[in-house]
């Protein structure tokens, strides 16, 4: 039994990096690629050693309970 | 259309999709779709063990 | 109208928890490690929910409203973006952390449906509003600033805002990747422990080191780290870390600023250890108190809530009321992620609701609790030898003379603590005026690093008397929250709770909170002229706190407690040694 469960798990694996590395070089990578030309910014890693504040605003606070139901 | 919601949740593909409109994330379309694609594919296996190297960011 | 029930539940990366609001007042909360045994859980809290629907005599389709703890979407979007910001070198975490996405995190409305046959609908909250709920929204507080400070939720890593009545607004928010949690989960790996669990170990190690900014060699190396602007604002410098791509926290360069590989696990802690932990404790405390003196000024409010990991860091929690403006200050006792569902709860209640407040949390004791009966069938069905009680009085003072006499007690009483830390549900006692205590306990039981003291409980009115306390005594302290300077006349009468700074991390208990457990306190006191216990967590070592009688029996038989004080029923372990055995063999802390 643990000998079939972890040959399972071993195929899991095995397809699931397959479909993943499709989607990280074709998806991932290809949209990297061509932000990074058009000088898109994903983390705003930059450090400001001038500038006054890194707060940004948020104004987070009640919204109406149906944007609630939505996961993002 | 935009604004319709009533007070339930939408399937996977219906949130997909309503967040990258909503948000504006159009570039984000083909990553979103190839991974919903191959997300019926995907063997799933139990949640990743906590690494004690690592704060689970992922 | 009957009452609602509102249901909160955290889960997917931290400590997963469930808690159950019947109109305003939280009724049922826990933690989902205490059912599974498995430290941290982060799993689906099916368990958690249970007992809270049990508590109630209802099931998941009574309830009003179910909320969650985050927006999973956006907390995606973060993580893609960290993808492809930092393509090809993530393809490793890539491949590795997205099929849990598909499995769970994306599917928090099918998890519902599938593990508990719900059929209502999920409401999300980000995760910030409900770590700042989670502290406001039941706090005795009507209108106060609230500042929230964790590793990352959705991006928001750093945020301050106010809450008035039932309402909250956040304002201002530092984003990922910089992060003060993450700062210090990052020095917590690079010393060897691990992360997301030892991170009070670092700030327990840090006394040790060099507190003077002036002469601690780290403090300016660590500096270096971190841009930190008059406002309290701060950014990170990104090439000291990986933890945005990588399963690892601590870049190369961090490892060469601070002189030495990242440390293994279990290594003794040397004085460049100890500075670097100090500095770290320093350069936390510094951002804090910058933070807090400029949401003073922008919200002119002179109370203070906190929430997130970083608020469990009672060392500074202590300093706070000292250091900044505020005069007052409140702080829930599940402070990090666990205690989120209390906030998404009340979230829903007071604010979408529109509920006006009038609960406030006073009451830690809100796990399972088991009847005498229960108990009782326990013991017996097990052959247990036990001995009962005459009464309540008896109870105390039997027990308070064993402690005297030195015994390890294993007490276990009322409702499990909600929470990180035992506070006399499910606590392992003894004698705080034997100096040599500390071993004793390390030996028989805890098994600690040395340069960990344990904690000392003491009732509410004798703080002042023991402790350099603000004045008036500041709630959180119920929680072990806030550490305080133990006054000099006591520190050598009371060793083993003794920090080597003077500091003690304690736990004021009032009568109305857990009359046992205070008349205990007191009862001892009368004995021994203190009336102050050690009140460290009944738990195996690595393990989480016990939860049923079972737990409590398996770790006192696996340990060296001496006596388990359960309900009514005392229960000595030379008695009962067909069921001794070895815990220490099967440890992995």
């Amino acid at each position: 039994m643990v000998g079939q469960k972890s040959f399972g798990e071993n195929i899991g694996v095995v397809v699931n990096s397959a479909l993943l590395s499709v989607v990280y070089f074709a998806g991932v990578g290809v949209t990297s690629i061509v932000a990074k030309i058009g000088g898109k910014k994903f983390l705003e890693k930059d450090l400001d050693e001038s500038g006054k504040s890194y707060w940004s605003d948020l104004s987070l606070g009640k919204k109406q309970i149906r944007e609630y139901y939505r996961q993002f | 259309m935009l604004d319709v919601m009533d007070e339930s949740n939408k399937g996977l593909v219906g949130e997909f999709w309503s967040y990258l409109r909503v948000r504006k994330k159009w570039w984000l379309t083909p990553i979103i779709v190839m991974i919903l694609l191959v997300g019926i594919f995907i063997i799933f296996g139990q949640s990743s063990a906590l690494s004690p190297f690592i704060y689970s960011l992922f | 109208m009957g009452s609602k029930y509102v249901l909160g539940v955290s889960c997917f990366y931290h400590d997963a928890s469930a808690a159950l609001l019947k109109d305003e007042v939280v009724v049922a909360a826990a933690e989902e490690e205490r059912f599974t045994r498995k430290k941290h859980d982060a799993s689906f809290p099916v368990n958690a929910i249970k007992y809270c629907l049990g508590s109630q005599s209802i099931n998941i389709n009574d309830v009003d409203y179910i909320g969650f703890y985050e927006k999973p979407f956006l907390k995606f979007e973060r993580i893609l973006y960290q993808h492809i910001d930092s393509f090809p070198k993530s393809y490793k975490t890539f491949v590795s952390a997205l099929p849990s996405w598909f499995s769970e995190k994306l599917r928090v409305v099918k998890m519902f449906k599938k593990k508990l046959n719900c059929k209502k609908p999920i409401l999300f909250i980000e995760h910030h509003l409900a770590h700042a709920a989670s502290t406001f929204l039941v706090s005795p507080f009507k209108e106060a600033a609230i500042l929230t400070v964790d590793g990352v939720g959705e991006w928001t890593t750093t945020a301050y805002g106010f809450g008035k009545e039932n309402e909250i607004n956040l304002i201002k928010e530092i984003k990922f990747p910089h992060s003060l949690g993450l700062l210090y989960s990052t020095i917590t790996a690079y010393l060897g422990f691990s992360v997301n669990n030892s991170e009070y170990k670092v700030m327990g190690l840090s006394p040790y080191g060099n507190m003077d900014r002036k002469t601690n060699p780290y403090y300016d190396k660590l500096k270096q780290v971190i841009d930190i602007k008059q406002d309290g604002s701060y950014r990170l410098d990104m090439s000291y870390f990986v933890y945005h791509y990588k399963d690892r926290m601590p870049s190369q360069k961090l490892c060469n600023l601070l002189g030495g590989p990242v440390e293994k696990r279990g290594v003794d802690m040397t004085q460049r250890h100890k500075d670097i932990a100090a500095a770290l404790q320093m350069i936390t405390e510094e951002v804090i108190t910058k933070i807090l003196k400029h949401i003073h000024s922008e919200t002119k409010m002179d109370d203070l809530v906190i929430a997130g990991g970083v608020a469990l860091n009672s060392v500074y929690n202590g300093k706070i009321l000292r250091n900044t403006p505020f005069e007052k200050i409140w702080i829930q006792p599940n402070a990090s992620d666990g205690g989120t569902s209390i906030g998404v709860a009340s979230y829903i209640y007071h604010t979408l609701l529109r509920h006006k407040r009038s609960y406030k949390f006073d009451n830690a004791y809100l796990g399972p609790s088991f009847s005498t009966d229960e108990v009782k069938s326990f013991l017996d069905k097990n052959s247990i030898r036990y001995d009962t009680f005459k009464d309540e009085k008896d109870l105390i003072e039997k027990t308070s003379s064993l402690l005297f006499e030195d015994k390890v007690i294993g007490w276990f009483q009322k409702g499990m603590e909600w929470g990180p830390r035992a506070l006399g549900a499910r606590s392992i006692l003894s004698n705080p005026l034997n100096p040599k205590m500390q071993e004793i306990l390390n030996a028989k039981v805890k098994h600690r690093e040395k340069f960990r003291p344990f904690a000392p409980v003491v009732c509410a009115e004798d703080a002042k008397v023991y402790f350099d306390c603000d004045d008036p005594l500041p709630e959180p302290v119920d929680y072990m929250l806030m550490v305080y300077s133990i006054k000099e006349k006591w520190r050598n009468k009371i060793p083993s709770v003794t920090h080597v700074d003077g500091s003690g991390r304690l736990q004021t208990i009032r009568r109305n909170q857990n009359r046992q457990y205070y008349d205990l306190i007191k009862a001892f006191g009368k004995k021994s002229g203190i009336p102050i216990l050690i009140n460290t967590s009944f738990n195996i070592r690595g393990e989480p706190i016990v939860c049923t009688p079972y737990d409590a029996y398996k770790c006192m038989m696996g340990t060296g407690i001496d006596y388990l004080v359960i309900d009514k029923f005392i229960v000595k372990r030379d008695n009962n040694l067909q069921h001794a055995w070895d815990s220490e063999k099967y440890t992995n802390d």
